[in-house]
């Protein structure tokens, strides 16, 4: 496809790459809102980005560093990229990139996936939840930074191996999530290893196409007992069955319509983030006035399997 | 003292994990780090753990096997006393081993493409022709499954669940992640419903578990 015209989506800043990654030797080829761009290491120190295209290429001025991601805007920054105090409180955290994983689908819908609590029980049997403790407790949705940030705060769920840190036991965890632009999500999950301190997991997506995305990942977490891997196992089990509900939904862009979708994942959070993406005037990946009348096709997928044995 | 150099999203290690929990087998996980550090194709995995650079590597006592194929013979031979897994009969086990040849070769494609969606290798270059390759690779194994004159196969193998069944499963099940659907293929489809109906069966992350409230009443 080409690149997007809509303009909120060409002014926003997206992460295209973790910067380790990209070295001197090893440019990455990409692409982001339909365009292909090539994002290298300056020879004056930092990253330079380039479009790539049959008018020969041109040079993308907005190119940033920030939390161990090199960023892109195409257009014209409409704001800055994300505060994240956290990584300024000289943390005895640990940094982890959970490395990147294509998804194809809208990366607004792995957004909406990452905070509906209602899948838990179902999809992360055993780790984040179990099918015995499916109630989702209440929360609320929060406006924050005059509304240009959405929240869903004091979360809690009980959870049979909340992370990679703590032994198999059921326990009850508390999380905020926050979600300060359409394309971000960071959880704050109160850390069961150093109280009163939280977690951070953290999703940028990049959006390559319609519906297609990127997903680059990071924690930011306290645990001084797990290897790398072991945590990266630990995630990775995560987001591969997350990936797995991801590419079975329909319509792949997200609707925003209030007569679309059945609300099999309408929370609370489900709605107030696809109206905040309706009132942010995106287009990019959103499905305006879809009214179709389907399910995810995972109900279908999952009962037909098990109906052929019984058969 | 089995050990199991395993990463969570390897449709080969699925395999040797699928076949452990089938035995009843106990073992030490040890977890390797393919995605995104590539620790198997380091020089020090290669001199410690095994030259070939790839999963699942089974250690028992002195030991050391790799790849599905020799991984899923040698525990079924060891360890399953009434060798039903891996059967003695010349026909039934030269057939299983002809469908895990399958499962290397014709299936190859499907654990490749896997690969390369999750990571975004094939996001400016398409698929390409890896895709009609996993697609005849799951054809094929419809038309067996289908079987002739309306009697399906409850098996690849004969009339019991095989290793064949064991090496196939481990990357048909997962062909959605490549962008290869399931419900295109029947026989495929209602195979795999009684292969996680066996006792001992285990799910990886991007096959569906067994959800009871889903099944539909006979
Ligand atoms: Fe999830």
């Amino acid at each position: 496809m080409t690149r997007t015209t809509d303009p909120v989506a060409l002014n926003d800043w997206y992460v295209v790459g973790y910067a380790p990654d990209i070295t001197a030797d090893a440019p990455r080829r990409t692409r982001l809102l339909g365009q292909d761009i090539e994002v290298s290491r300056a020879p004056q120190g930092g990253f330079a980005c380039r479009e790539i295209g049959e008018d020969g290429g041109r040079t993308v001025p907005h190119v940033e560093e920030r939390y161990g991601f090199v960023w892109v805007c195409l257009g014209t920054p409409a704001q800055d990229i994300i505060a994240i105090p956290e990584f300024s409180e000289g943390s005895d955290r640990r940094f982890l990139h959970r490395g990147r994983i294509a998804v194809p689908i809208s990366g607004l819908r792995v957004i909406e996936n990452f905070f509906d609590l209602s899948h838990f029980s179902f999809v992360h049997t055993g780790t984040l939840g179990g099918y015995g403790n499916a109630e989702v407790a209440r929360y609320d949705v929060e406006f924050r930074e005059d509304g240009t940030e959405l929240w869903a705060v004091g979360c809690s769920f009980v959870q049979p191996k909340a992370s990679a840190a703590v032994a198999t036991q059921d326990t009850v965890v508390y999380y905020d999530y926050r979600i300060p632009r359409p394309f971000i999500s960071i959880i704050y999950k109160d850390s069961l290893v150093e109280r009163g301190r939280k977690d951070l997991i953290g999703l940028f997506i990049q959006p390559v196409e319609e519906t297609s995305c990127v997903v680059h990942s990071f924690a930011f977490i306290f645990d001084r007992t797990n290897t790398d891997t072991d945590i990266l196992h630990f995630y990775h089990e995560i987001f591969a069955q997350d990936r797995m509900i991801l590419i079975h939904q329909h319509p792949q862009a997200l609707p925003v319509s209030p007569l679309g979708e059945v609300p099999t994942i309408s929370d609370a959070s489900s709605v107030a983030y696809r109206r905040w993406v309706d009132q942010s005037g995106l287009e990019f990946s959103v499905l305006r006035n879809w009214t179709g009348d389907q399910m995810t096709r995972l109900g279908q997928v999952a009962g037909s399997g098990d109906a052929g044995v019984a058969a | 003292m089995i050990e199991l150099y395993d990463y969570i999203l390897s449709d080969d290690a699925y395999k040797a994990r699928l076949l452990l929990s089938f035995l009843g087998l106990e073992y030490t996980a040890r977890k390797v780090d393919m995605h995104p550090g590539r620790e198997h194709l380091t020089a020090a995995f290669r001199a410690s753990v095994t030259p070939q650079s790839r999963l699942p590597v089974l250690r028992d006592g002195e030991l050391r096997l790799t790849g599905p194929l020799a991984v899923l013979s040698y525990l079924a031979m060891r360890y399953d006393p009434a060798r039903t897994w891996l059967p003695d009969d010349a026909v039934e086990q030269a057939k299983v081993l002809d469908w895990m040849a399958f499962a290397e070769r014709e299936m190859a494609p499907i654990g490749a493409l896997r690969l390369a969606r999750f990571s975004d290798d094939t996001l400016l270059a398409g698929p390409g022709a890896v895709l009609p390759a996993a697609r005849n690779a799951m054809a094929i194994l419809d038309d067996h499954l289908a079987g002739e004159g309306g009697g399906e196969r409850a098996w690849l193998v004969g009339e019991r669940p095989t290793v064949a069944d064991v090496a196939v499963f481990g990357t048909a099940a997962v062909a959605p992640d490549a962008g290869v659907m399931i419900e295109d293929y029947p026989a495929v489809w209602r195979w795999m419903g009684r292969f996680r109906h066996l006792p001992g069966f285990i799910v990886m992350p991007g096959v569906f578990p067994v959800i009871p409230e889903l099944v539909e009443p006979a």
